[in-house]
C-alpha cells in the first residue's frame, strides 16, 4: 500500500535573536543559549559551539561546511510503529513517510567545523574533511542550494584526541537536535501551505523507479539510513516518503562537491520532480537505495544485478539514476543503467563530466556503457573556479586546503581559483538540484 | 565483464582486491608472500601469450572469465 | 549602422559553370551574390549584403601547387572587400567542396582574423579536418536541402558579423566544435532527466546531453619470447610513495608520477604509505608489497623464471585522471623504463 505524507511548510523570512526561541508568521527568533541546551546531552567531545546566519543576498562565503539539515519535526504519525523526524538519529529507526510532517521553509542548519587532520582521523588518503566552500554571490550562488536559504551556521570546536566517530556522531546529534527543536516550535501553528505525498498508481502510466546509489567507505564518507551507516547494504526499496521524513542522512565530508546532504535526502529534487508528474505521467514506484563505491567487481556486479532486478520486479518502465561520488560511483551507475536496459527498462542518468580547461581534454566521462545515451549533464568537474572576494566568511577564518602538500591556509574572505570544483559544497550537481550544466559550444 | 577490460586494458590478472592488488590481508604472512608470487607467475603466463583482445586471468579457482582458466 | 557586408566562397557548380566536367575551372570573381548569396541576402532583409563572391572548381582549389597559387590573390581580393564575415559553401555531403570551402575558410580567418563560416552535413569528411579552424552549420546532405540550410547559414552569418556570442551548438545549428562550457540551463538537471527518462519510455525523440564516447582500442603488446633474459619493473597506480609524499603526487586528478628505490630493510609500512584518494588504503597501508610485489618478483627472478628486476618503481595516483593525463603519464613512464632496459613491466591499478 501506498503511503500518504501531509507536508506542513512554515516559512522563514527572517530570524532574529531574542529572549526565547519562538515561530510567528515567518519570523523565527533564536535563542543560542537555549539552543546549547538542547545540543549539550550530544556533545561530550564538543568543547565549543556557536552561531552564525547567513541570510540570502549577502556576499558570503561559509567554509568547513559538513552536513546541511532541513528542519523538521513530525506532528502525526501511525500510532505503534510511525517514525519520526530523521528516523534513527535522535529516535527510534521506525518506519516514516507517513502521517503529518512541519517544515521550516528557506531555512537550513548547517554544521560547520574544521575537523582535525591529524593521522587518527584519517586512517587513509580518502578519508579526510576536506574544505568545503558555499559563495552565495555570482554565478557560482548556482553551485549550492543554500545561496537562498537563511542559514543558521552550528559552529562546532571539537575537543582534542577522540576518534573520528565520537566527532561526527556528536556533531550530527546536536545539530540534530537544534534542528528539531526549530521545527517543534511550528507545533500547533497553521501553515502558511501544505502539500500531500500519496504514490498510488493510477492505471495506464509508466511505472518509474529512482535509483539513489550513496558513497559509504567509512567515518566521514558515510551514508546512515535510519540511523546506521549502509556499509553491507543490499539494494533495499524505499518509499518515497521515507526519504521525505529524512530516513536518509548525509555524513560525507571528503568529498565536498558530490556531497549529497541531509537536506537534500529529504527534498529529493529528483523525488520531488517525480512526484510532480506522478498520476499524470507516470507511476513513481519508489526509490531503489543502495550503497556506490562497491568495493570490488563482483561486488558492483551483484548490486548492479540486484538493483534491475528490483526495478524489474516492480515493473518498472522506465528509471533515473542518481549516485553520489566520482569514478568509483559512477562504474556502478553505469552498470545499473547497463543491466535495467537489458532488461527492456529506459533508463536516463545524471553525472558531471570532465573535458578539461574547456571540453576538449580527454574523454567526458571517467566511465560509460554503450547502453548509456539518455545522460543529463551537471556542469564540468574541470573547468578553473574563480570565487570574488566575499564581504564576509561564515564557519572560520581561514581555508583549509591541499592537505596532501602539507597545506595551505588562505584567508577566507579573499579572491581565490580553484583548478576544479572539488571544494565547491555540492557543486557536482549530483542530486541534479542545479541549473548548472555544460553545453556544448 | 570487469572494469579493466571495459576500459581496454589487455592482459589482466585477478589477484587480490582493487584495495590490495597483489595480497590478501586475511592470509598468515607466509601465505600471502605464497599467494603474491602467484599472482606474479599468472602474470607470467599472461605476459607470454598473444592475445587479441583484453582477457583476463584468474588465479582463484572458478573466478575471471578467461577461457584459459575455466 | 551602416549595412554590413558578407564574402561568399562557392564552388563551379553553385557558380553557374557547370558540374564535375567544370570542377577544373579556376577562379572567378563576382562583384555581388551569385547561388546561395541571393537566397542569404533576402533572408537578411537589409541587414547584410554580399559585396564579392569568389568561386573556384573545386578540383582546382584542391590541388595543393593551385592553392598556392591563387592564395595571396584571394587574399587580396578579401582584404579590398572589406568583408565582416565570410561565407563558404554549404558545401553539404560534398568532401572536395567541403575542403575548399575548409580552408579558403582557415586561410582568412588566420591571415586576416575575419570571422567565417561554412555549412555542411555532419558526415562530411571535411568536417573533422576543419572542425575547430571555422564554424560550420550544420547543413542538409545535399543540395535538395538548400530551403532549410540557408536560413541556419545565413542567420549564423549575421551574428558573426555583428560579432555577437553564439548560442550552443544545438541552439544555434552548429555542428559542436567540442567546446563545452559551465552554464546556467532553463531547467534543473532533475526536471531535465525525468523528461529524457519520459521521452525514452514514450519512444519519442530526445537528445542526450553528453554524447557517448568513441572508443579507442589500444592493440595488446606482442607476447615477451624468452622471460628469463629480460627485466622486469613495478609500476602501480596504487599512490604508493615514501612517507611525505616527497614529490607532493595528488592524490585526485594526478599530474605526474614518482620513481623511488626500493630498499627491502626499509620496504615496510614505516616508511611508506599511499596517498591515493580513491579507495580505503588501510589494507597497502599495512605492506606496500599489496602494490609493489618486490620479494615475489624477486623470488621469479632466484628460481630463473625471470631475468631481472629493476631495484625501484614508479608510482601515481589513479583516480581522476582524465584520458590525455593519463595518456601523457604513461608515455613518460614508458619511455623512462624503455630507457634503463626494462622490457615489460608488472603494474598494479587499484
Amino acid at each position: 500500500m501506498a503511503m500518504r505524507l501531509t507536508r506542513r511548510y512554515y516559512p522563514v523570512t527572517e530570524l532574529k535573536e531574542g529572549a526565547a526561541c519562538a515561530y510567528e508568521a515567518g519570523v523565527l527568533t533564536v535563542n543560542y543559549d537555549e539552543l546549547k541546551e538542547v545540543a549539550k546531552p550530544y556533545g561530550k567531545n564538543i568543547e565549543k559551539l556557536w552561531f552564525e546566519v547567513c541570510r540570502p543576498n549577502e556576499n558570503a562565503r561559509i567554509i568547513h561546511v559538513l552536513d546541511t539539515i532541513q528542519p523538521m519535526y513530525k506532528a502525526e504519525a501511525p500510532q505503534d510503529w510511525g517514525g519520526k523526524e530523521y528516523p534513527g538519529i535522535l529516535n527510534h529507526p521506525h518506519t516514516a513517510g507517513n502521517g503529518v510532517t512541519n517544515l521550516l521553509e528557506g531555512f537550513a542548519v548547517m554544521e560547520c567545523a574544521a575537523l582535525p587532520w591529524d593521522e587518527s582521523n584519517a586512517s587513509s588518503g580518502l578519508l579526510y574533511p576536506r574544505e568545503a566552500i558555499i559563495q552565495t554571490k555570482g554565478f557560482y550562488k548556482h553551485y549550492t542550494p543554500f545561496a537562498d536559504t537563511i542559514n543558521l551556521i552550528c559552529n562546532f570546536e571539537v575537543m582534542a584526541d577522540k576518534s573520528s566517530e565520537e566527532y561526527d556522531n556528536d556533531i550530527r546529534k546536536s545539530a540534530m537536535a537544534i534542528a528539531q527543536h526549530l521545527a517543534k516550535l511550528t507545533a500547533e501553528q497553521e501553515p502558511a501551505r501544505e502539500e500531500v505525498f500519496d504514490n498510488t498508481p493510477v492505471e495506464g502510466l509508466p511505472n518509474v523507479a529512482l535509483v539513489w546509489m550513496c558513497q559509504n567507505q567509512g567515518v566521514y564518507a558515510n551514508t546512515l539510513l535510519y540511523g546506521l551507516p549502509i556499509y553491507d547494504i543490499v539494494p533495499t526499496l524505499l518509499e518515497p516518503n521515507e526519504m521525505l521524513d529524512g530516513a536518509v542522512v548525509g555524513g560525507n565530508y571528503v568529498w565536498p562537491t558530490y556531497k549529497i546532504p541531509s537536506y537534500i535526502h529529504a527534498n529529493g529534487p529528483n523525488i520531488l520532480e517525480l512526484y510532480r508528474r506522478h498520476g499524470v505521467d507516470l507511476n513513481f514506484k519508489g526509490v531503489i537505495f543502495a550503497r556506490s563505491h562497491q568495493p570490488s567487481n563482483w561486488h558492483k556486479d551483484r548490486c548492479g544485478q540486484l538493483i534491475a532486478k528490483i526495478a524489474a520486479q516492480l515493473d518498472c518502465q522506465g528509471l533515473i539514476m542518481q549516485w553520489e561520488g566520482g569514478g568509483n560511483a559512477a562504474i556502478d551507475g553505469m552498470l545499473v543503467v547497463q543491466n535495467a536496459e537489458r532488461r527492456g527498462i529506459s533508463s536516463a542518468l545524471l553525472t558531471f563530466e570532465f573535458g578539461g580547461k574547456d571540453g576538449t581534454e580527454g574523454q567526458l566521462l571517467v566511465d560509460d556503457v554503450p547502453e548509456a545515451d539518455a545522460v543529463v549533464s551537471t556542469g564540468s568537474w574541470e573547468r578553473v573556479v574563480h570565487l570574488e572576494a566575499v564581504d564576509v566568511a561564515y564557519g572560520g577564518p581561514v581555508l583549509r586546503l591541499e592537505k596532501e602538500r602539507g597545506g595551505l591556509f588562505p584567508d577566507a574572505r579573499e579572491a581565490i581559483d580553484f583548478e576544479t570544483n572539488v571544494h565547491m559544497y555540492m557543486g557536482g550537481n549530483q542530486s541534479g538540484y542545479s541549473r548548472i550544466t555544460a553545453h556544448a559550444y | 565483464m570487469s572494469i579493466a577490460e571495459s576500459v581496454g586494458a589487455n592482459r589482466i590478472i585477478v589477484g587480490g582486491d582493487f584495495t590490495y592488488p597483489t595480497g590478501d590481508p586475511t592470509l598468515p604472512p607466509e601465505r600471502e608472500e605464497a599467494y603474491r608470487v602467484r599472482i606474479l607467475e599468472k602474470s607470467l603466463e599472461a605476459m607470454l601469450k598473444p592475445i587479441d583482445k583484453p582477457t583476463v586471468f584468474s588465479v582463484r579457482k572458478g573466478e575471471g572469465e578467461s577461457k584459459e582458466d575455466a | 549602422m551602416g549595412t554590413l557586408k558578407a564574402l561568399c566562397y562557392i564552388n563551379q557548380f553553385f557558380a553557374g559553370l557547370g558540374g564535375e566536367e567544370m570542377a577544373h575551372e579556376g577562379l572567378h570573381v563576382y562583384e555581388g551574390a551569385k547561388g546561395p548569396g541571393i537566397g542569404m541576402e533576402g533572408l537578411w532583409k537589409g541587414e547584410m549584403k554580399v559585396v564579392r563572391t569568389l568561386a573556384c572548381g573545386d578540383n582546382f582549389f584542391n590541388l595543393e601547387q593551385n592553392y598556392e597559387a591563387i592564395k595571396d590573390q584571394l587574399l587580396e581580393l578579401v582584404k579590398e572587400a572589406e568583408p565582416d564575415v565570410i561565407i563558404a559553401g554549404p558545401a553539404f555531403n560534398a568532401g572536395r567542396y567541403g575542403v575548399a570551402c575548409g580552408k579558403f575558410c582557415e586561410l582568412v580567418s588566420d591571415t586576416l582574423g575575419i570571422p567565417t563560416v561554412t555549412g555542411m552535413f555532419p558526415t562530411n569528411p571535411a568536417v573533422g579536418m576543419y572542425l575547430r579552424k571555422t564554424l560550420i552549420a550544420d547543413c542538409a546532405e545535399t543540395a535538395a536541402g538548400m530551403r532549410t540550410s540557408l536560413p541556419m547559414l545565413a542567420a549564423l552569418a549575421l551574428k558573426l558579423a555583428k560579432r555577437e556570442p553564439l548560442a550552443p551548438a544545438n541552439v544555434d545549428k552548429y555542428l559542436p566544435t567540442g567546446l563545452r562550457t559551465n552554464e546556467v540551463d532553463d531547467n534543473s538537471a532533475a526536471y531535465r532527466v525525468v523528461d529524457m527518462m519520459l521521452k525514452k519510455v514514450q519512444h519519442k525523440p530526445f537528445v542526450t546531453e553528453v554524447p557517448l564516447r568513441k572508443e579507442e582500442l589500444i592493440p595488446a603488446a606482442p607476447p615477451i619470447q624468452d622471460a628469463s633474459k629480460i627485466k622486469f619493473g613495478l609500476i602501480t597506480m596504487g599512490g604508493l610513495v615514501p612517507k611525505g609524499n616527497p614529490d607532493k603526487i595528488k592524490m585526485y586528478a594526478a599530474e605526474s608520477y614518482g620513481t623511488y628505490a626500493i630498499d627491502l630493510s626499509t620496504f615496510n609500512k614505516e616508511h611508506y604509505e599511499s596517498v591515493h584518494g580513491g579507495y580505503d588504503t588501510t589494507a597497502v597501508n599495512a605492506d606496500p608489497q599489496r602494490l609493489i610485489p618486490y620479494t615475489a618478483a624477486l623470488n621469479l627472478q632466484k628460481r630463473g623464471l625471470i631475468g631481472s628486476v629493476a631495484p625501484y618503481f614508479l608510482s601515481t595516483c589513479g583516480i581522476g585522471t582524465n584520458v590525455g593525463m593519463g595518456k601523457k603519464l604513461g608515455a613518460a613512464m614508458a619511455q623512462q623504463i624503455k630507457a634503463d632496459g626494462i622490457e615489460a613491466v608488472f603494474l598494479t591499478s587499484t
